[in-house]
Protein backbone atom coordinates (compact mmCIF):
# COMPACT_ATOMS: atom_id res chain seq x y z
CA UNK A 1 0.00 0.00 0.00
CA UNK A 2 2.44 2.33 0.87
CA UNK A 3 4.73 1.61 -2.25
CA UNK A 4 1.51 2.37 -4.13
CA UNK A 5 1.38 5.59 -2.96
CA UNK A 6 4.30 6.91 -3.30
CA UNK A 7 4.40 5.55 -6.87
CA UNK A 8 4.51 8.70 -8.88
CA UNK A 9 2.18 7.56 -11.81
CA UNK A 10 -0.37 6.46 -8.92
CA UNK A 11 0.37 10.73 -7.44
CA UNK A 12 -0.35 11.53 -11.14
CA UNK A 13 -3.48 9.69 -11.61
CA UNK A 14 -5.08 10.53 -8.50
CA UNK A 15 -4.09 14.37 -8.45
CA UNK A 16 -4.84 15.16 -11.60
CA UNK A 17 -8.49 13.79 -11.43
CA UNK A 18 -9.88 15.27 -8.46
CA UNK A 19 -9.68 19.10 -10.47
CA UNK A 20 -10.99 17.17 -13.86
CA UNK A 21 -13.37 15.35 -11.71
CA UNK A 22 -14.17 18.81 -10.16
CA UNK A 23 -14.55 20.77 -13.47
CA UNK A 24 -17.20 17.58 -14.69
CA UNK A 25 -18.86 17.83 -11.46
CA UNK A 26 -19.64 21.61 -11.59
CA UNK A 27 -20.29 22.17 -15.42
CA UNK A 28 -21.49 18.32 -16.13
CA UNK A 29 -18.74 16.51 -18.29
CA UNK A 30 -17.49 13.32 -18.04
CA UNK A 31 -14.16 15.54 -18.15
CA UNK A 32 -12.67 13.08 -20.50
CA UNK A 33 -10.86 15.12 -22.83
CA UNK A 34 -8.78 16.43 -19.78
CA UNK A 35 -8.05 12.53 -18.71
CA UNK A 36 -7.08 11.11 -21.92
CA UNK A 37 -3.57 12.99 -22.23
CA UNK A 38 -3.06 12.43 -18.99
CA UNK A 39 -3.68 8.75 -19.09
CA UNK A 40 -1.07 8.62 -22.64
CA UNK A 41 1.42 11.71 -21.75
CA UNK A 42 1.69 11.70 -18.08
CA UNK A 43 1.11 7.94 -17.33
CA UNK A 44 2.38 6.27 -20.91
CA UNK A 45 -0.99 4.47 -21.98
CA UNK A 46 -1.60 3.97 -25.60
CA UNK A 47 -4.22 4.99 -26.96
CA UNK A 48 -6.47 1.82 -27.35
CA UNK A 49 -6.03 1.15 -23.89
CA UNK A 50 -6.41 4.87 -22.50
CA UNK A 51 -9.70 5.19 -24.36
CA UNK A 52 -11.63 2.53 -22.70
CA UNK A 53 -9.97 3.24 -19.41
CA UNK A 54 -11.04 6.69 -19.72
CA UNK A 55 -14.54 5.69 -20.29
CA UNK A 56 -14.64 3.68 -17.00
CA UNK A 57 -13.22 7.16 -15.19
CA UNK A 58 -15.62 9.04 -16.79
CA UNK A 59 -18.26 6.44 -16.14
CA UNK A 60 -17.33 6.65 -12.30
CA UNK A 61 -16.96 10.36 -12.55
CA UNK A 62 -20.58 10.99 -13.91
CA UNK A 63 -22.07 8.51 -11.58
CA UNK A 64 -20.91 10.27 -8.56
CA UNK A 65 -21.32 14.07 -9.66
CA UNK A 66 -25.06 12.97 -10.38
CA UNK A 67 -25.43 11.85 -7.09
CA UNK A 68 -24.11 15.29 -5.76
CA UNK A 69 -25.67 17.39 -8.17
CA UNK A 70 -29.61 15.49 -7.47
CA UNK A 71 -28.70 16.80 -4.11
CA UNK A 72 -27.36 20.37 -4.88
CA UNK A 73 -30.09 21.59 -7.42
CA UNK A 74 -33.29 20.42 -7.75
CA UNK A 75 -33.58 17.94 -10.89
CA UNK A 76 -37.49 19.11 -11.82
CA UNK A 77 -36.15 21.36 -14.20
CA UNK A 78 -35.38 18.01 -16.19
CA UNK A 79 -38.62 16.92 -16.52
CA UNK A 80 -39.76 19.00 -19.59
CA UNK A 81 -36.46 18.40 -21.23
CA UNK A 82 -37.01 14.49 -21.45
CA UNK A 83 -37.93 14.25 -24.84
CA UNK A 84 -34.26 15.69 -26.27
CA UNK A 85 -32.95 13.90 -23.21
CA UNK A 86 -34.14 10.59 -24.51
CA UNK A 87 -33.41 11.28 -28.52
CA UNK A 88 -29.34 12.33 -27.51
CA UNK A 89 -29.11 9.49 -25.54
CA UNK A 90 -30.81 7.44 -27.96
CA UNK A 91 -28.55 9.18 -30.83
CA UNK A 92 -25.74 9.19 -28.69
CA UNK A 93 -25.81 5.40 -27.72
CA UNK A 94 -26.32 4.25 -31.61
CA UNK A 95 -23.37 5.86 -32.30
CA UNK A 96 -21.49 4.32 -29.44
CA UNK A 97 -22.34 1.21 -30.19
CA UNK A 98 -20.69 1.43 -33.87
CA UNK A 99 -17.96 4.21 -32.52
CA UNK A 100 -16.08 1.52 -30.00
CA UNK A 101 -15.65 -0.78 -33.28
CA UNK A 102 -14.65 2.10 -35.17
CA UNK A 103 -11.85 3.31 -32.80
CA UNK A 104 -10.48 -0.07 -31.69
CA UNK A 105 -10.51 -0.99 -35.73
CA UNK A 106 -8.69 2.50 -36.42
CA UNK A 107 -6.48 2.07 -33.54
CA UNK A 108 -5.25 -1.43 -34.86
CA UNK A 109 -4.70 -0.16 -38.84
CA UNK A 110 -2.02 2.03 -37.17
CA UNK A 111 0.27 -1.30 -36.79
CA UNK A 112 0.17 -1.46 -41.31
CA UNK A 113 2.95 1.31 -41.87
CA UNK A 114 5.19 -0.49 -39.51
CA UNK A 115 4.50 -4.02 -40.96
CA UNK A 116 4.54 -2.66 -44.84
CA UNK A 117 8.32 -1.52 -43.72
CA UNK A 118 9.24 -4.67 -42.14
CA UNK A 119 8.05 -6.72 -45.42
CA UNK A 120 9.71 -4.60 -48.16
CA UNK A 121 13.16 -4.18 -45.73
CA UNK A 122 12.63 -7.95 -45.92
CA UNK A 123 12.78 -8.17 -49.78
CA UNK A 124 15.74 -6.78 -49.86
CA UNK A 125 18.61 -8.64 -50.59
CA UNK A 126 21.23 -7.21 -47.42
CA UNK A 127 17.79 -7.19 -45.16
CA UNK A 128 16.86 -10.62 -46.25
CA UNK A 129 20.19 -12.55 -46.02
CA UNK A 130 22.32 -10.79 -44.39
CA UNK A 131 22.72 -10.42 -40.68
CA UNK A 132 20.00 -8.02 -40.07
CA UNK A 133 17.64 -10.56 -41.63
CA UNK A 134 14.60 -10.04 -39.60
CA UNK A 135 14.69 -14.35 -39.37
CA UNK A 136 17.45 -13.05 -37.42
CA UNK A 137 15.79 -11.98 -34.75
CA UNK A 138 13.64 -15.52 -34.93
CA UNK A 139 10.48 -13.44 -35.44
CA UNK A 140 10.14 -14.96 -39.12
CA UNK A 141 10.26 -18.30 -41.09
CA UNK A 142 10.88 -18.69 -44.57
CA UNK A 143 8.09 -20.46 -47.10
CA UNK A 144 9.37 -23.22 -48.81
CA UNK A 145 9.08 -21.09 -52.05
CA UNK A 146 11.41 -18.73 -50.16
CA UNK A 147 8.83 -16.19 -49.74
CA UNK A 148 8.54 -14.19 -46.20
CA UNK A 149 5.30 -15.04 -44.54
CA UNK A 150 6.85 -12.39 -42.07
CA UNK A 151 4.07 -10.12 -42.95
CA UNK A 152 1.27 -12.05 -41.88
CA UNK A 153 2.43 -13.61 -39.03
CA UNK A 154 3.11 -10.50 -37.80
CA UNK A 155 -0.35 -9.07 -38.84
CA UNK A 156 -2.40 -11.95 -37.20
CA UNK A 157 -0.14 -11.51 -34.01
CA UNK A 158 -0.64 -8.10 -33.39
CA UNK A 159 -4.49 -8.29 -33.88
CA UNK A 160 -5.72 -11.44 -32.48
CA UNK A 161 -8.68 -9.37 -31.14
CA UNK A 162 -9.47 -9.05 -34.34
CA UNK A 163 -10.40 -12.59 -34.62
CA UNK A 164 -13.99 -11.09 -32.73
CA UNK A 165 -16.28 -14.40 -33.05
CA UNK A 166 -19.21 -12.51 -33.39
CA UNK A 167 -17.16 -10.62 -36.21
CA UNK A 168 -18.17 -7.62 -38.49
CA UNK A 169 -19.88 -4.58 -36.97
CA UNK A 170 -22.50 -6.21 -35.34
CA UNK B 1 -41.55 14.78 -31.35
CA UNK B 2 -39.80 17.43 -33.11
CA UNK B 3 -37.63 17.77 -30.11
CA UNK B 4 -37.10 14.12 -29.77
CA UNK B 5 -36.44 13.48 -33.77
CA UNK B 6 -33.78 16.70 -33.66
CA UNK B 7 -32.32 14.96 -30.44
CA UNK B 8 -32.07 11.71 -32.21
CA UNK B 9 -30.14 13.55 -34.96
CA UNK B 10 -27.52 15.67 -32.66
CA UNK B 11 -26.79 12.76 -30.60
CA UNK B 12 -25.93 10.54 -33.56
CA UNK B 13 -23.25 13.15 -34.60
CA UNK B 14 -22.03 13.50 -31.34
CA UNK B 15 -21.66 10.60 -30.32
CA UNK B 16 -19.95 9.43 -33.23
CA UNK B 17 -17.23 12.38 -32.73
CA UNK B 18 -16.67 11.93 -29.07
CA UNK B 19 -16.23 8.03 -29.47
CA UNK B 20 -13.47 8.64 -32.05
CA UNK B 21 -11.96 11.33 -29.44
CA UNK B 22 -12.51 8.54 -26.99
CA UNK B 23 -14.70 10.95 -24.42
CA UNK B 24 -18.02 11.23 -23.23
CA UNK B 25 -19.43 14.16 -25.27
CA UNK B 26 -20.41 16.70 -22.43
CA UNK B 27 -18.68 19.53 -24.59
CA UNK B 28 -20.82 18.70 -26.94
CA UNK B 29 -24.11 17.98 -25.39
CA UNK B 30 -24.28 21.07 -23.47
CA UNK B 31 -23.80 23.71 -26.03
CA UNK B 32 -26.59 21.27 -28.10
CA UNK B 33 -28.71 21.55 -25.45
CA UNK B 34 -28.14 25.50 -24.96
CA UNK B 35 -28.07 26.60 -28.20
CA UNK B 36 -30.65 24.01 -29.68
CA UNK B 37 -32.64 23.48 -27.38
CA UNK B 38 -32.90 26.21 -24.41
CA UNK B 39 -31.71 24.95 -21.79
CA UNK B 40 -30.04 26.61 -18.80
CA UNK B 41 -26.67 25.87 -17.91
CA UNK B 42 -27.13 23.85 -14.83
CA UNK B 43 -30.28 21.95 -16.40
CA UNK B 44 -27.98 21.45 -19.94
CA UNK B 45 -25.67 20.32 -16.95
CA UNK B 46 -27.39 17.51 -15.68
CA UNK B 47 -29.33 16.62 -18.69
CA UNK B 48 -25.48 16.34 -20.38
CA UNK B 49 -24.51 14.04 -17.19
CA UNK B 50 -27.23 11.58 -18.08
CA UNK B 51 -27.34 11.47 -21.57
CA UNK B 52 -23.51 10.79 -21.22
CA UNK B 53 -24.14 7.92 -18.73
CA UNK B 54 -26.02 6.01 -21.16
CA UNK B 55 -23.39 6.28 -23.40
CA UNK B 56 -20.75 5.41 -21.71
CA UNK B 57 -22.17 2.28 -20.16
CA UNK B 58 -23.01 1.33 -24.37
CA UNK B 59 -19.55 2.27 -24.99
CA UNK B 60 -17.99 -0.05 -22.40
CA UNK B 61 -19.88 -3.07 -22.95
CA UNK B 62 -19.15 -2.32 -26.60
CA UNK B 63 -15.60 -2.84 -25.66
CA UNK B 64 -16.17 -5.33 -23.12
CA UNK B 65 -17.44 -7.18 -26.05
CA UNK B 66 -13.98 -7.05 -28.44
CA UNK B 67 -12.01 -7.13 -25.15
CA UNK B 68 -10.29 -3.99 -25.43
CA UNK B 69 -10.61 -3.32 -22.07
CA UNK B 70 -6.94 -3.52 -20.60
CA UNK B 71 -6.02 -5.76 -17.43
CA UNK B 72 -3.89 -6.36 -15.10
CA UNK B 73 -2.80 -4.81 -11.60
CA UNK B 74 -0.88 -2.22 -12.88
CA UNK B 75 -4.11 -0.97 -14.86
CA UNK B 76 -5.94 -1.80 -11.94
CA UNK B 77 -4.18 0.41 -9.70
CA UNK B 78 -3.83 3.20 -12.15
CA UNK B 79 -7.74 2.81 -12.56
CA UNK B 80 -8.05 2.83 -8.96
CA UNK B 81 -6.02 6.06 -8.32
CA UNK B 82 -7.97 7.83 -11.07
CA UNK B 83 -11.27 6.94 -9.48
CA UNK B 84 -10.85 8.21 -6.20
CA UNK B 85 -9.72 11.30 -7.82
CA UNK B 86 -12.43 11.60 -9.77
CA UNK B 87 -15.34 10.43 -7.09
CA UNK B 88 -13.80 13.27 -4.77
CA UNK B 89 -13.90 15.70 -7.39
CA UNK B 90 -17.18 15.09 -9.28
CA UNK B 91 -18.55 15.13 -5.50
CA UNK B 92 -17.31 18.77 -4.96
CA UNK B 93 -17.99 20.17 -8.45
CA UNK B 94 -21.15 18.45 -8.23
CA UNK B 95 -22.44 20.27 -4.93
CA UNK B 96 -20.75 23.35 -5.59
CA UNK B 97 -23.33 23.75 -8.50
CA UNK B 98 -26.04 24.86 -6.05
CA UNK B 99 -23.48 27.91 -4.88
CA UNK B 100 -22.23 28.87 -8.51
CA UNK B 101 -23.67 31.52 -10.32
CA UNK B 102 -24.85 30.40 -13.71
CA UNK B 103 -22.75 33.15 -15.48
CA UNK B 104 -19.76 31.72 -13.76
CA UNK B 105 -20.36 28.20 -15.18
CA UNK B 106 -21.43 29.51 -18.48
CA UNK B 107 -17.71 31.53 -18.19
CA UNK B 108 -16.20 28.33 -17.14
CA UNK B 109 -17.80 25.96 -19.79
CA UNK B 110 -16.58 28.47 -22.48
CA UNK B 111 -13.27 28.43 -21.39
CA UNK B 112 -12.79 24.63 -21.42
CA UNK B 113 -14.26 24.99 -25.32
CA UNK B 114 -11.72 26.72 -26.05
CA UNK B 115 -8.97 24.85 -24.27
CA UNK B 116 -10.29 21.75 -25.91
CA UNK B 117 -10.73 23.14 -29.66
CA UNK B 118 -7.18 24.25 -29.56
CA UNK B 119 -5.70 20.94 -27.86
CA UNK B 120 -7.72 19.40 -30.50
CA UNK B 121 -6.41 21.13 -33.25
CA UNK B 122 -2.79 21.40 -32.06
CA UNK B 123 -2.93 17.46 -31.11
CA UNK B 124 -3.81 16.62 -34.90
CA UNK B 125 -1.34 18.65 -36.82
CA UNK B 126 1.34 16.70 -34.69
Amino acid sequence: MQRTISCPYFRKAFGWCIPIGGLGGLIGLGGGEFRLPVLMYAIGFEAKSAVPLNLMVSLITLAFAMASRSRAVSLDALAPRLPEIFGLAAGGMTSAFYGARLVHLLSTRRLVPADRLLASESRHPVVARGPLSISAFGADAREPDGSSSHRHRRWDRDRPREQHPRGGWG
Amino acid sequence: MVHLVTGIGAGIGIGLVSSILGVAGGELLIPTLIFLFGADIKTAGSASILISLAIVIVGLWRYRQIKAIPVGRGVQRITLAMSVGSIIGAILGGLAVAYAPAEFLKSLLGCILLVTAFKTMTHNSR
